[in-house]
C-alpha cells in the first residue's frame, strides 16, 4: 500500500523534473517556440545554439546541482538529527567562499572551480578534525564546530570583499550562487555526485536506524563512528562537487528534504530519492523563473525569496512534527 | 565452560576523566535473567551502555560468548546482543512496524530486503508485546507505554543471545509490565540471557534468577534475591530503612518501607516486650516505627511474634517451640527486663514453657510494668493452673500498670522518664 503510494511519488516527481527541464528549454528571454522545435524547422543556427548550449546544459545542471544539494541534505539533518543541518553544516560553503574569493583577489580566475571545490571539502574535513575527539564523533560538537568554522571563514571572505576592489561583485555573485557558467563541460562533473548520491542511499536503512536515535544503532548492526564519517564524507563530497559549479546556493538543501518528508515520511528508503527528485525540480524552476523574468538574478536569491514563504507556509500546515 | 554468555572482570569506564564504573566483574551464564537494581547514579545505565558498546571500555576485560566483546563487527554484535535503551526519542514519523524491522537489521544483509523469516519474527515480536493493533501507527502517535512496549517487541524481533534492557517498564502499565516481565523470563530460558536494569526491586526480585546491587559504581551484592535483598544491605545502599517480608504469590523477598519510620531515639525508653502468638506483632510494628528501641522474648522460633520482630531487624531472644527455657537464656531475659525502662506485657497464653517470662517480673521493680489485657476480662490465658495469673495479680497489686489498647500504651510512654542509663 505504501509501497505503491512511494512508488507513485517517486514516479510522479521524475515526470516532473523532466517535463520541468523541457520547458525550462523553450521559456527564455529568447522566445522560440515549441512548434519550431517539433518541427526541425529551426533554420535559425543562433536559435539551435542558444536551445543546445545554452538553456539544455543549464537546466540539467540545474537539475543536478538542486538534486545534489537535497540529498547532501536529507543526509545531513539526519547524521546530525537536526531540522536545521544543511549540506552547508560542516563549512563547506564558507570554505569555498574563502577559496574563490581567494583565487579572484589573486586573479587566477580560472582556477575558481577548483578552489571552491578544495575550500569546501578543506573546511569540512578541518570541522572533522576539530571535533573529533577520542575516536569518538559527537554529532553535538561537530555542529557547533562547523558553526563556529562557518563564521571565522566568513569572516575571512568579509576581510577579503573589503580588499576585493572592482572585483568585488565577482566574490558576491559566488556567495549568491548561481548558474550562468554552466556549460556542457560542467555536466560530467555534476552527473559524478550521483555516485555518493547512490551510496546515501545504498545506506538508507542505517539513516533510518541512526535517525532514531545513537544508543541502539550499535546493537542494531551498525558500526556508528564509521557510518557517521563515511557518511558525512559523502555529504561533504556531494557538496564541494556542486558548489565549485553553481557556487553556494542556500535553501535548496535544507527545504527539500522537509517537504519530502511531509510528503513521503521519513523513511530514507524513500526519502534520498524523492528529496533529490525535488531539489532537482526546485532549481530548474527557480533558474527558469530567475533568468527568464528577473534579469538572471542570482539563483540563491529566488530560491529564498520564493522557498521562505511557501516553506512557512508547509511549517503551519502541519499539525504534528 | 558451557552455557556462559558474559564474563565481565575488573571492567572499569565512565564518560570524562572520572571511571564511573570500577572494578565490575561478572558472570552470566545462558538461561539466566539477571536483574540490576541500585540507587540513582549507582552506574546500572553506564553499566548497560558498555555492555551495549555505546561508552568504550577502559579497563579490564567483556568476553561475549567465549570472543572478547571489541573483536565483533557490529554486525554480528547486533545479532549476539539487543539493548532497549532508558530513553528513546523517536522524532520521526515511522510506522511501528518499521520501527520493529529495524530489529531485524543485523540479519538483513545490505543488498537484501527483509526475507519472509524477518516478516514473520517482526510480527510474531508485535503480537507478543500486544503491539499488533499500532503495526501502522506512526511511532510518534503513541503513548510512552506504548512506545516502550514497541522498543521490547523490537528487541525480541531481532532475537538476540543476550538482551539488556535499560527500565524497560519506566511508563509501562501493571498489566503490561507483568506480561512482558514473563516474555522476557521465557525469552531468557532458551539458551539466552536477560540484564535488566529495575527500578522496581519487588519486581525484579519476583522474576530474576539473581540480582546484581550496584553501588557507587561497584557491585556491591551479586547472588539470588534472598541473598542481596537483606536488611543490612539495603539500608547500606539504599539509606533507607526496609522491612523485608515475602511475596506470598512467588515466594521472594518482598521490600518495603514503613511510612512512618523514625530512627530509634536514645532518649526514648528502652522498651522489653513480653509476648507470644500474635498478640504483640501489631505492638512490635507500632513501637519501632515509633521510634523506640525494643527488645524482645523469650519467643518460640515459630511464633508469628518472632517472625515480626526478625521483619523489623528488632533483638530478640528466641527458643525452639515447646521447648523449656534454658538456663542462660533465663539469663539474658533477665538482663534485658533489668535494662528495660519499661516492659509490657501482653494478654499471651502462658504455659509451663514460657512462664518464666512472667517470673523474671518479680526481679524488677513493678512500676516499670505495663500490662495490656482485654478490657472485659482483664486476665491472660493460663495454662500453668493459676501459677502465671496469681504472679500477674501480685504484680499488678503492686504497682503495675494495666491498660486496654495500645493507644493507651503511647500515651503513657510519651511521660514515662528514663530511668535506667544502661549503655
Amino acid at each position: 500500500m505504501n509501497t505503491i503510494r512511494n512508488s507513485l511519488i517517486l514516479i510522479g516527481l521524475s515526470c516532473a523534473v523532466i517535463i520541468a527541464i523541457l520547458l525550462s528549454v523553450i521559456t527564455g528571454p529568447v522566445e522560440i517556440s515549441l512548434i519550431e522545435i517539433l518541427t526541425g524547422g529551426m533554420q535559425d543556427t543562433t536559435h539551435t545554439q542558444i536551445l543546445f548550449d545554452i538553456r539544455l546544459p543549464r537546466a540539467i545542471a540545474a537539475a543536478l546541482v538542486g538534486a545534489g544539494l537535497a540529498c547532501a541534505g536529507a543526509a545531513m539533518q539526519t547524521l546530525f538529527r537536526n531540522d536545521l543541518a544543511d549540506p552547508y553544516t560542516l563549512g563547506t560553503s564558507a570554505g569555498g567562499a574563502v577559496g574563490v574569493s581567494l583565487t579572484i583577489i589573486t586573479g587566477a580566475v580560472l582556477l575558481v572551480p577548483v578552489a571552491a571545490f578544495g575550500g569546501a571539502i578543506g573546511s569540512a574535513f578541518l570541522v572533522y578534525l576539530l571535533a573529533a575527539q577520542k575516536r569518538r564523533l559527537s554529532t553535538g560538537n561537530l555542529l557547533l564546530t562547523g558553526i563556529a568554522v562557518s563564521m571565522f571563514f566568513s569572516s575571512v571572505v568579509s576581510v577579503c570583499l573589503v580588499f576585493s576592489g572592482k572585483n568585488m561583485h565577482q566574490i558576491m555573485f559566488w556567495l549568491m550562487g548561481g548558474l550562468w557558467n554552466a556549460s556542457w563541460a560542467d555536466i560530467p562533473l555534476l552527473l559524478i555526485t550521483l555516485i555518493p548520491a547512490g551510496i546515501l542511499a545504498l545506506f538508507s536503512r542505517d539513516l533510518n536506524i541512526m535517525s532514531c536515535g545513537e544508543a541502539e544503532t550499535r546493537t542494531l548492526g551498525i558500526d556508528l563512528e564509521k557510518t557517521k564519517l563515511l557518511l558525512l564524507a559523502v555529504s561533504a563530497g556531494i557538496t564541494g562537487l556542486v558548489v565549485s559549479v553553481s557556487g553556494s546556493i542556500g535553501f535548496i538543501g535544507l527545504v527539500s528534504p522537509h517537504i519530502m518528508r511531509m510528503i513521503t515520511g521519513p523513511d530514507h528508503r524513500v526519502l534520498i530519492p524523492a528529496s533529490l527528485g525535488c531539489g532537482a525540480l526546485l532549481l530548474v524552476c527557480a533558474d527558469t523563473i530567475s533568468r527568464t523574468w528577473l534579469g538572471d538574478l542570482p539563483v540563491g536569491i529566488v530560491t529564498a525569496f520564493f522557498g521562505a514563504p511557501f516553506f512557512l507556509m508547509l511549517i503551519r500546515r502541519r499539525s504534528d512534527i | 565452560m558451557t552455557g556462559q554468555i558474559l564474563e565481565i572482570s575488573d571492567l572499569s569506564a565512565g564518560y570524562d576523566e572520572n571511571d564511573i564504573l570500577q572494578e565490575i566483574s561478572l558472570l552470566i551464564r545462558e538461561k539466566s535473567f539477571v536483574g540490576v537494581i541500585g540507587p540513582n547514579g549507582s552506574g546500572k545505565s553506564t553499566f548497560m551502555q558498555v555492555l551495549a558498546r555505546s561508552l568504550p571500555v577502559r579497563d579490564g576485560d567483556i568476553i561475549l560468548l567465549g570472543d572478547p566483546l571489541q573483536s565483533y563487527s557490529y554486525r554480528d554484535f547486533g545479532v549476539k546482543v539487543g539493548y532497549v535503551p532508558q530513553e528513546s526519542d523517536i522524532k520521526f514519523k515511522y510506522p511501528v512496524y518499521e520501527v520493529v524491522m529495524m530489529g531485524r537489521n543485523p540479519h538483513i544483509e545490505r543488498f537484501r530486503s527483509p526475507s519472509y523469516a524477518d516478516h514473520e519474527a517482526v510480527r510474531r515480536a508485535l503480537q507478543q508485546t500486544g503491539t499488533l493493533e499500532l503495526a501502522d501507527r506512526p511511532i510518534t502517535a503513541l503513548s510512552g507505554g506504548e512506545r516502550q512496549r514497541v522498543m521490547i517487541a523490537r528487541v525480541l524481533a531481532q532475537d538476540p543471545v543476550l538482551l539488556l534492557l535499560d527500565e524497560p517498564f519506566a511508563h509501562i502499565d501493571i498489566h503490561h509490565q507483568y506480561e512482558l516481565i514473563r516474555i522476557i523470563r521465557e525469552t531468557s530460558r532458551d539458551k539466552r540471557a536477560v540484564i535488566g536494569v529495575f527500578h522496581d526491586i519487588n519486581l525484579a526480585a519476583a522474576y530474576c534468577d539473581d540480582l546484581v546491587l550496584m553501588h557507587d559504581g561497584r557491585i556491591r551484592a551479586y547472588g539470588k534475591p534472598k541473598e542481596v535483598l537483606t536488611t543490612e544491605l539495603i539500608h547500606e545502599v539504599f539509606k533507607i530503612r526496609p522491612v523485608i517480608d515475602i511475596n506470598p504469590t512467588t515466594g521472594t523477598p518482598f521490600v518495603y518501607v514503613e511510612e512512618e519510620w523514625k530512627e530509634s531515639d536514645v532518649h526514648k525508653p528502652r522498651i522489653h516486650l513480653i509476648s507470644g502468638g500474635g498478640t504483640g506483632s501489631y505492638l512490635i510494628s507500632l513501637l519501632s516505627r515509633s521510634g523506640y528501641s525494643l527488645s524482645c522474648g523469650v519467643l518460640a522460633e515459630n511464633d508469628s511474634d518472632c517472625m515480626m520482630a526478625r521483619k523489623y531487624g528488632i533483638p530478640t531472644l528466641a527458643e525452639p517451640p515447646f521447648s523449656r527455657l534454658s538456663f542462660e537464656m533465663e539469663e539474658k531475659l533477665a538482663e534485658l527486663v533489668l535494662s528495660a525502662d519499661v516492659v509490657i506485657v501482653t494478654s499471651m497464653p502462658v504455659g509451663w514453657g514460657n512462664y518464666p517470662n512472667i517470673r523474671v517480673l518479680q526481679q524488677i521493680d513493678p512500676k516499670k510494668i505495663i500490662c495490656i489485657l482485654p478490657s472485659s476480662e482483664p486476665t491472660i490465658p493460663d495454662f500453668t493452673g493459676g501459677v502465671a495469673t496469681d504472679t500477674i495479680k501480685k504484680l499488678l497489686s503492686n504497682g503495675a500498670l494495666s491498660i486496654s489498647s495500645p493507644g493507651e500504651l503511647l500515651e503513657i510512654l510519651q511521660t514515662t522518664q528514663i530511668v535506667n542509663d544502661y549503655k
